[in-house]
């Protein structure tokens, strides 16, 4: 049984779709989600896709301080296993990607587009064996605010 | 032609080539063991001077009556990384590592290129852009220490490889950051990265200038079965790490010793270590005979160090009240006093912004204060935050004022430490979580600038929001140079702290100021840049978030006085 109310974003959606184009059917489609139920690492929020690109930018970006193992350096934290789930739990996804735009590489903060941005936070939820899903992680910084990270499954 | 005419012609002409020759190659003349002692007041030919680091130029054409003229002479754009970059000068030209390792030789007066020499790490490049503290000078070669754990001589003149030597494995984890000094026509050099468990140890070594040859090499952690090798408990020689130097040390040439100081043992905490032992040489000044290597005194600042608290900072050779000392100020913001002939202590004054240890200013012992040992996976709230109320901004010394001018910055961070896996290859720091926050006593001004004589009064002190985040440098013109982090430089009257002379740069302020000389007229360098750990990076831009600097850009600025009234730019 639809109530008045959904029907009124299923409404709204459907505009968005016709008039709007892909890039509002990605934001009703988060925004939606978000409104419906927070959502936590765990719930598959990046894809394995999403997360090999991560991966290769890592590679480039980070490892040089980070290490390819992501074991850390006397440079730089770890950024796996607890030294990653300590310093980022009860902390949400977009506090990570704000952190990392604006702090790192150190050498040259920002320098890199929100997409690897979004893309290395993929993987650092892959490496720590957070589970992949179907989509992406978004680009969208708010939607990323919503994304609790969680030290074990809810 | 007649034979007496072709005769004539060629020698006109091999004047000529001869003459042409000369213009292009710069009449060099090699740097002595004398020139190092005496140096001429316009050079500066270690990263802090002289072997004395005093931060300190005898220069005074630029002081306290005309530096408000003060303008740019010239800028060099560096290569992007951590900059931390510390000039050297030898007759006219200005040598300069930009992170990373490549090497640019400038006219000092013009800022003209003269060389470049560009490093290439083999295979993975590890930490490409890496901070790069200082080179060094010495017969016709200047000397750059590598982020991938070599040395390399460049032909002074021409900056062509002379020699170039591994000293440690960079697969290991080993490195520089810190730059090598000269005792002797021997490299001094201090290993970094040094916190992974192997058998191979972080070392001091000398090189032969000359040849490239390692003639000795001091390791700095003492293993079982060695002097002091108990002080580690029974952990096990492998999971014994850390003394990283990632600061260059200071050389006395009538003593003939070199001084140079090490970080904290690794892992960090006394309980991740499986040790509450003392843990030499950490956290220690080391006297070295330059031609054996052998340690000749030791004095270990905070045995037992447990929470990143390093002291390796500069060594800062002065003569006071008739003592030959040594002062130093490292993360605890404590300002100690050591005899530099015996390593007795002296004197050490605490500027009270830490929480962690109570030190006796009389025996310099120090004492953990309750709760401040931290306890594995438990956060504890420590003052200062790793990023140390002193950092690696070097104090400068005044012979004026006889006072010290030292940049620092007030946090504190909540932290949990974490345990370490005691296998081949693994360790680490131990860190865990890290929130950093303002110091309660900063009221939001976390800059502090502050003049501090030998026996720890503070003359003055400037506080401000921004960290200050350049070395000091102090003149014979009465001033004291130091930068901000919000891409303010400026120049105080160093007595009595009055702003004499201020101008913004294109970013911040970062690195080590220097003062020569070119023909008769001074120069003030001041390298700005971006980078250079959780004091330059996380700390202000999360606790300052309204004061803001470019993402990227690292270079150089040069000032000077006007020529003349008429060579001063028009507006």
């Amino acid at each position: 049984m639809q109530t008045p109310w959904t029907r009124r974003i299923v409404a709204a959606a459907a505009v968005a779709i016709v008039f709007g184009g892909a890039w509002d059917v990605a934001r009703v489609r988060g925004a939606t989600q978000a409104d419906a139920k927070a959502r936590t690492v765990w719930d598959g929020v990046y894809n394995q896709a999403q997360a090999a690109r991560g991966k290769e930018r890592y590679v480039k970006e980070c490892s040089s301080c980070h290490l390819a193992d992501l074991s850390g350096s006397d440079q730089a934290p770890p950024l796996s296993g607890e030294p990653f789930i300590i310093q980022w739990e009860n902390r949400t996804a977009g506090d990570l990607f704000t952190s990392l735009r604006t702090t790192m590489p150190q050498g040259t903060p920002g320098q890199l587009t929100s997409q690897a941005y979004v893309e290395i936070v993929a993987y650092l939820l892959q490496a720590n064996a957070f589970p992949a899903g179907s989509e992406e992680l978004t680009r969208d910084a708010d939607l990323l605010k919503t994304i609790q990270i969680v030290r074990g499954k809810p | 032609m007649r034979k007496p005419m072709r005769l004539l012609v060629t020698i006109v002409a091999v004047a000529l080539l001869g003459l042409i020759a000369g213009a292009q190659t710069r009449q060099f003349r090699s740097v002595t063991d004398e020139m190092l002692r005496n140096p001429s007041a316009g050079d500066w030919l270690y990263w802090r001077g002289t072997g004395q680091s005093q931060g300190y130029s005898r220069l005074d054409q630029i002081n306290r009556s005309n530096v408000g003229q003060l303008q740019l002479a010239w800028a060099w754009e560096m290569e992007a990384g951590n900059q931390q970059a510390a000039p050297i000068v030898y007759d006219g030209v200005l040598y300069v590592a930009s992170p990373g390792g490549t090497v640019d030789a400038l006219d000092g007066a013009t800022g003209d290129l003269l060389w470049q020499y560009r490093h290439e790490v083999e295979g993975e490049a590890r930490r490409a852009g890496s901070a790069i503290r200082g080179l060094s000078i010495y017969d016709d070669k200047v000397f750059l220490n590598t982020v991938d754990a070599r040395i390399v001589a460049l032909d002074a003149r021409t900056g062509k490889v002379v020699w170039n030597v591994a000293v440690a494995d960079p697969k290991k984890g080993f490195s520089y950051s810190a730059g090598s000094i000269i005792a002797r026509g021997k490299v001094i050099s201090g290993l970094q990265g040094c916190a992974r468990f192997y058998d191979d140890k972080c070392a001091i070594t000398a090189h032969d200038a000359k040849t490239g040859k390692e003639l000795w090499r001091t390791v700095t952690i003492a293993r079982p079965g060695e002097p002091g090798g108990d002080t580690w408990g029974d952990v096990a020689s492998m999971f014994r790490a850390g003394t990283d130097m990632w600061i260059p040390g200071s050389y006395d040439p009538d003593l003939n010793l070199i001084f140079w100081s090490t970080s904290q043992a690794k892992p960090w905490t006394r309980e991740a270590r499986g040790t509450d032992g003392d843990a030499l040489y950490s956290n220690s000044t080391l006297a070295l005979d330059p031609e054996t290597g052998k340690i000749v005194w030791y004095h270990q600042f905070v045995p037992g160090e447990t929470q990143d608290m390093d002291e390796v900072f500069e060594s800062v050779l002065v003569d006071a009240g008739g003592r030959s000392s040594i002062f130093k100020m490292g993360k605890l913001g404590i300002l100690w006093e050591i005899d530099r002939r015996t390593g007795n202590f002296v004197h050490a004054t605490d500027l009270g912004y830490q929480n962690i240890l109570r030190v006796d200013p009389k025996t310099g012992k120090v004492t953990y204060s309750r709760d401040m040992i931290p306890k594995l996976n438990q956060e504890l709230d420590m003052c200062p935050s790793f990023g140390g109320v002193k950092s690696w901004r070097a104090m400068a010394y005044s012979p004026e004022t006889q006072a010290f001018y030292i940049p620092t910055q007030l946090t504190c961070q909540k932290i949990t430490f974490l345990d370490v896996k005691k296998v081949e290859g693994g360790g680490g720091v131990g860190q865990g979580r890290r929130d950093n926050y303002q110091h309660p006593v900063s009221g939001g001004e976390i800059g502090e600038f502050l003049a501090m004589s030998t026996s720890g009064e503070i003359l003055w002190k400037k506080r401000q929001r921004a960290s200050f985040n350049t070395a000091a440098l102090t003149t014979a013109g009465g001033l004291v140079f130091v930068g901000d982090w919000n891409r303010y430089i400026n120049a105080y009257d160093v007595k009595n702290g009055n702003l004499l002379w201020q101008t913004r740069a294109a970013t911040s302020a970062q690195g080590f100021p220097i003062s020569y000389a070119v023909r008769g007229r001074q120069y003030i360098a001041v390298p700005v840049g971006v980078g250079a750990a959780s004091w330059g990076t996380e700390i202000p831009i999360k606790l300052t978030p309204e004061l803001k600097r470019p993402n990227s850009g690292n270079s150089i600025m040069v000032f000077a006085l006007p020529q003349s009234p008429a060579a001063a730019p028009r507006r």
